[in-house]
């Protein structure tokens, strides 16, 4: 079931087009891994989604109805959004900072309930960051840090979770656990966008991959699809080896393509 | 130590310290004075120096350290630094002018209450144009740019009017006034700021759960149902009504503001929302312990209470500084 689609988004910044016309469906069960290269909007989409850029033309709509005219609370309960690079402003506790993610649940006047802080173990759990909890999140390493941001966005349990970069600068275990922990939330039936570089990361643990070049969309499917030779030499300008093993696709580059 | 058990302490320190201001000054009227007085046997001038002199002074001191207190919690919850202070945003120097004006004029010795009524209008002044080059904008980063550039521009106007000052004496009672001060204030003057720190205190206190959520960033609070441009309406008219009526009674008081939020922001788990109550309670005890150690100094000469202020609290952020660095080698 569709859960968040866009239509013919546009959007330009000083003059240029950062977005030239993308429409974009996702289904609640997929991870749908963003992937393109750098420049090519997929930062800037993930914040249109998000509802963060209010776009120069098309629409987002969250099970039918537009974002755009959704109250602030009910939109942060439906969309939760995990920043690039996301980092903690104070030295919080990790359960503090995980915690926040509940804000779009509590009412004006009434602290966490018992449901919001079973929502807040669930995601420490979920992120096996539990026996952390009480660290102060400036003293944690770069794969705890990551693990806990995304508890924080998991906290949330909303139905759309976009994540910008999760995985980036993390060894590839962490990068395995948090990508994990992202498949096990899409079958709990949570619909998710992830933008990922790693394209062997990308192929192996995302259903349907987007591959975006100058603010189009280049392709959408399967990843053994989406990376083919053709896409990979065209859109990010590589020569690679691909193949499958233990059933999934790998992509290891090896040159950039001759100019043709 | 837990939150409710520091916010105990803090309010018990504020009242020990009321009792303490109410019961010290040059005149002979100690703490046996305070308890005829409120068992009602206390003579006529005991009664005019412990409910016209220092009354004042210890209620003003809890609103004004209280509001310096709050601003600087939610100012630097807001901007995400811990050097952020009250004044930021231009309201203290726009303030500060519009009484120095009704100084500068004579408008002053024209009515008891001239010249806090001028810096009122003088950081109305300021936080106007604050709002109108901050525009509809919602990044912290525009706001300080605004606030430099009021700041700037009222601290140009309050110098061409000291360059101006029709005499030296004139001259010098601008400047004494810009110390800051608490003393020779009435209950008229409580009267008129109470108003305006009280509701502007209100308005800052709605504001902790969305700078809770800046603790992630502007995109991610936003993303969590933070309205960046109602916030942010709420600091500025909220620090304006504080401040700028905290200002245009008392001078300006430095230090209060950026020392106290940065003091206690570690015994409050750094929680921007938990730091709010506490750091008014903490401004508050601050601020009538330093009005009580300038009556304690001020034998001939008045210190003006920004000058203790300021005297305590530079070397106490040295320290600060230096502690930081140790941490962070």
């Amino acid at each position: 079931m569709t859960r968040l689609s866009a239509r013919g988004i546009r959007h330009a910044f000083q003059g240029r087009e950062v977005l030239a016309g993308v429409d974009f469906d996702l289904s609640g069960g997929e991870v749908v891994g963003l992937i393109g290269p750098n420049g090519a909007g997929k930062t800037t989409l993930m914040r249109v989604l998000a509802g963060l850029i209010d776009p120069g033309a098309g629409e987002v709509a969250f099970d039918g109805s537009p974002i755009a005219g959704l109250a602030t609370e009910a939109r942060a309960r439906a969309i939760s959004y995990l920043a690039q690079a996301g980092a903690a402003q104070w030295a919080v506790t990790v359960e503090t900072l995980v915690g926040l993610g509940r804000l779009p649940h509590l009412g004006p006047f009434r602290g966490p309930g018992p449901a919001d802080r079973d929502a807040v173990d669930r995601a420490l759990a979920a992120c096996d960051v539990k026996m952390i909890r009480d660290r102060p999140v400036n003293r944690l390493s770069g794969g705890e840090r990551a693990r806990v941001m995304l508890a924080r966005a998991l906290a949330v349990e909303a139905p759309v979770l976009l994540a910008d970069e999760p995985v980036a600068g993390l060894d590839p275990a962490h990068a395995i656990d948090v990508m994990a922990v992202l498949g096990a939330r899409a079958k709990a039936g949570a619909a998710i966008v992830v933008v990922v570089h790693d394209l062997t990361i990308a192929a192996r643990h995302c259903d349907r991959l987007v591959l975006m070049q100058d603010g189009r969309i280049a392709a959408d499917g399967r990843p053994g699809a989406v990376l083919s030779e053709s896409n990979l030499a065209h859109v990010y300008g590589i020569r690679a080896l691909t193949g499958t093993a233990e059933g999934a696709p790998y992509v290891i580059p090896l040159s950039r393509a001759n100019p043709t | 130590m837990n939150r409710a058990a520091l916010t105990a302490l803090l309010v018990i320190t504020v009242a020990v310290l009321f009792v303490a201001s109410l019961a010290v000054g040059p005149a002979a009227v100690g703490i046996e004075s305070l308890g005829k007085f409120l068992t009602g046997r206390a003579g006529e001038a005991e009664r005019i120096i412990i409910v016209e002199v220092r009354l004042p002074r210890a209620l003003l001191a809890v609103l004004i350290g209280g509001a310096l207190g709050l601003a600087g919690a939610v100012l630097q919850g807001y901007l995400r630094n811990p050097l952020a202070e009250p004044g930021l945003i231009g309201v203290s120097a726009s303030g500060a002018f519009g009484a120095v004006l009704t100084l500068y004029t004579g408008i002053a010795s024209a009515f008891a209450l001239a010249l806090p009524l001028g810096g009122i209008l003088g950081a109305a002044m300021g936080v106007v144009a604050v709002q109108i080059l901050a525009g509809r904008d919602t990044s912290a980063f525009t706001l300080i740019l605004s606030g430099i550039a009021v700041t700037s521009f009222a601290g140009a106007l309050t110098a061409l009017a000291l360059n101006l000052a029709p005499s030296p004496f004139a001259a010098l009672e601008i400047v004494f006034w810009m110390m800051g001060s608490l003393a020779d204030r009435s209950l008229d003057h409580v009267a008129l700021a109470a108003p305006f720190i009280a509701l502007g205190a209100g308005i800052l206190l709605t504001t902790g759960r969305a700078l809770d959520a800046l603790t992630l960033g502007e995109d991610t609070a936003a993303t969590l149902g933070v309205d960046g441009t109602s916030l942010r309406r709420r600091i500025i008219a909220g620090t304006a009504l504080a401040i700028g009526a905290a200002t245009a009674v008392a001078g300006a008081i430095g230090f209060v503001g950026l020392v106290v939020p940065h003091l206690l922001r570690p015994l409050t788990g750094h929680r921007p929302a938990a730091l709010l109550v506490t750091s008014a309670l903490g401004g508050a005890a601050l601020t009538l312990a330093a009005d009580i150690i300038v009556r304690v100094l001020s034998a001939g000469a008045e210190i003006k209470l920004g000058v203790v202020t300021a005297l305590i609290g530079a070397p106490f952020f040295l320290w600060l500084v230096l502690s930081a660095r140790r941490r962070l080698a």
